[in-house]
């Protein structure tokens, strides 16, 4: 008797734990929009008004926004500092698809953004590279937002999802 | 060979130049040309390495020395040039984007110079004597004429720094400097901070127009000597006519073979009919670079 209802309430919590996770990605993605948001914009001060070249921009990025933003900056950046010689368009790209914790809450379409950004940064006068940012930014824009209605929409949802399907597993069981 | 430039170079040509058996104050240039074999200058000769440039060195090359940040350098790729830490000029030629008749930018690189700078300390010995005015203390207006690569650059740049240092056992007083490097050969900065010896007293005005910087320097840093590369322009002489009537002394230098040639353009000529220059320094190749031609007074007459 004791054993069965240990076994059910494990089931009931791990549920519980799963679906409070499933959840934690919506929010996750969220905030990472939001740290690319702020990450760009303080890149684009950087190089607009004082000209940075892109190491070092994209170092001062990375202190100013919180993990995972902040390692892809600064692996990228330090990459370009010791692979002289390499486009920035690869070490951009490689970073990108290394860094899982982007991969897991980011949809393609988020990631799709940065990449393109990628393509495009270094490679033109300063005029232009402001309007790839400030296009990078209003995209960034729009998938918060609509990350924020998804999570609004869902994270509720799932958690009580997580904790209904373990109370259904456990009722079946009995 | 050990340099610093061997960094800016692509791997492939790096692997090369590090092999060759000269010592690096001998080197003069490199030269690297989109399929064309590789090109390395000294004071001695040119030679021809067997190894052919290809299309990605040029690439790889122009990635490092912009750091992947075309955006950050709009003025020197319209210029032609970039400037590295240690004071190295690194020229290339390409494809010419214009916009309303000026350059806007150079794309698709296909030849690129890398000129070494030698800082000579000491060549200024020879005619410091004769442009300082051991009766009031001051300099003359001085022109140092030459032709590309005879030295005048490393020639002003060590008269920059021994005025600025002054000579106290020679009776040359030190004097506050004010030098306008447009293109950074002079100091040959890097992040604005001068990369050659350039003196104690002297302050530099990096990547400024000459014209608009020489008026600056006059309003901001109070100078008593201005020094300047490669006039030649209206607005230059315009301003230099504006400084001078400050009370400013100046040291330039122009691109001519003597004082004849440079006579011919009407700008500089206006200012030498003023009796405005009082010294000219007239530089050759003849007995290597730097060799002193002449110096000239005020009337054009031969002193030394």
């Amino acid at each position: 008797m004791f054993i069965k209802l240990a076994g059910s309430l494990l089931i009931i919590i791990s549920a519980t734990v799963i679906g409070w996770y499933r959840a934690r990605q919506y929010l996750l993605r969220v905030k990472h929009l939001k740290e690319l948001h702020l990450a760009f914009s303080i890149f684009n001060t950087e190089i607009s008004y004082r000209q940075t070249i892109l190491p070092e921009a994209l170092s001062k990025c990375s202190n100013s926004v919180e993990e995972p933003v902040a390692s892809l900056f600064k692996n990228t950046a330090g990459d370009l500092n010791l692979k002289r010689g390499k486009k920035f368009e690869e070490i951009w790209q490689q970073y990108l698809n290394k860094s899982e914790s982007f991969s897991g809450c980011l949809k393609k379409a988020d990631i799709k953004i940065l990449r393109e950004w990628g393509q495009q940064i270094g490679k033109s006068e300063l005029s232009e590279q402001k309007k790839i940012n400030q296009l990078t930014l209003e995209k960034l824009d729009i998938a918060r937002k609509n990350a924020e209605n998804e999570a609004e929409k869902k994270v509720k949802l799932i958690r009580y999802t997580g904790l209904l399907f373990g109370l259904m597993i456990v009722i079946l069981l009995y | 060979m050990q340099h610093a430039i061997l960094n800016y170079l692509p791997v492939n040509i790096k692997n090369i130049i590090k092999k060759l058996d000269y010592s690096s104050d001998q080197l003069l240039e490199i030269r690297l040309r989109v399929n064309k074999p590789l090109e390395v200058n000294t004071f001695q000769d040119s030679i021809f390495l067997s190894y052919q440039v290809k299309h990605e060195d040029i690439e790889e090359a122009m990635i490092i020395l912009t750091d992947n940040s075309l955006y950050a350098l709009e003025r020197q790729l319209r210029e032609g040039f970039i400037t590295i830490k240690g004071g190295h000029r690194i020229g290339f030629s390409g494809q010419v984007i214009v916009k309303d008749g000026n350059i806007k930018t150079i794309k698709n690189i296909n030849s690129i110079n890398y000129r070494l700078t030698r800082e000579l300390p000491g060549t200024a010995d020879r005619v410091i004597n004769y442009i300082y005015n051991y009766r009031y203390h001051n300099i003359y207006n001085t022109l140092i004429i030459s032709p590309p690569i005879c030295g005048k650059t490393t020639l002003l740049r060590d008269i920059i720094r021994q005025i600025s240092n002054g000579q106290t056992n020679n009776g040359i007083e030190s004097k506050k400097v004010g030098v306008v490097d447009e293109r950074s050969e002079i100091a040959g900065a890097y992040n604005g901070i001068a990369q050659n010896k350039i003196g104690k007293r002297t302050d530099l005005l990096d990547n400024c127009p000459k014209a608009k910087g020489m008026l600056l320097l006059i309003r901001s840093m109070s100078p008593e000597v201005i020094a300047v590369d490669e006039i030649g322009s209206k607005e230059d002489v315009r301003a230099i006519e504006e400084a001078v009537n400050t009370g400013v002394k100046l040291i330039a230098t122009i691109h001519g073979n003597d004082l004849k040639t440079i006579k011919n353009r009407p700008a500089i000529n206006r200012l030498i009919d003023k009796k405005f220059f009082s010294r000219f320094i007239i530089l050759s190749r003849r007995d290597g670079i730097g060799t002193v031609e002449a110096i000239l007074n005020q009337q054009g007459e031969r002193i030394n």
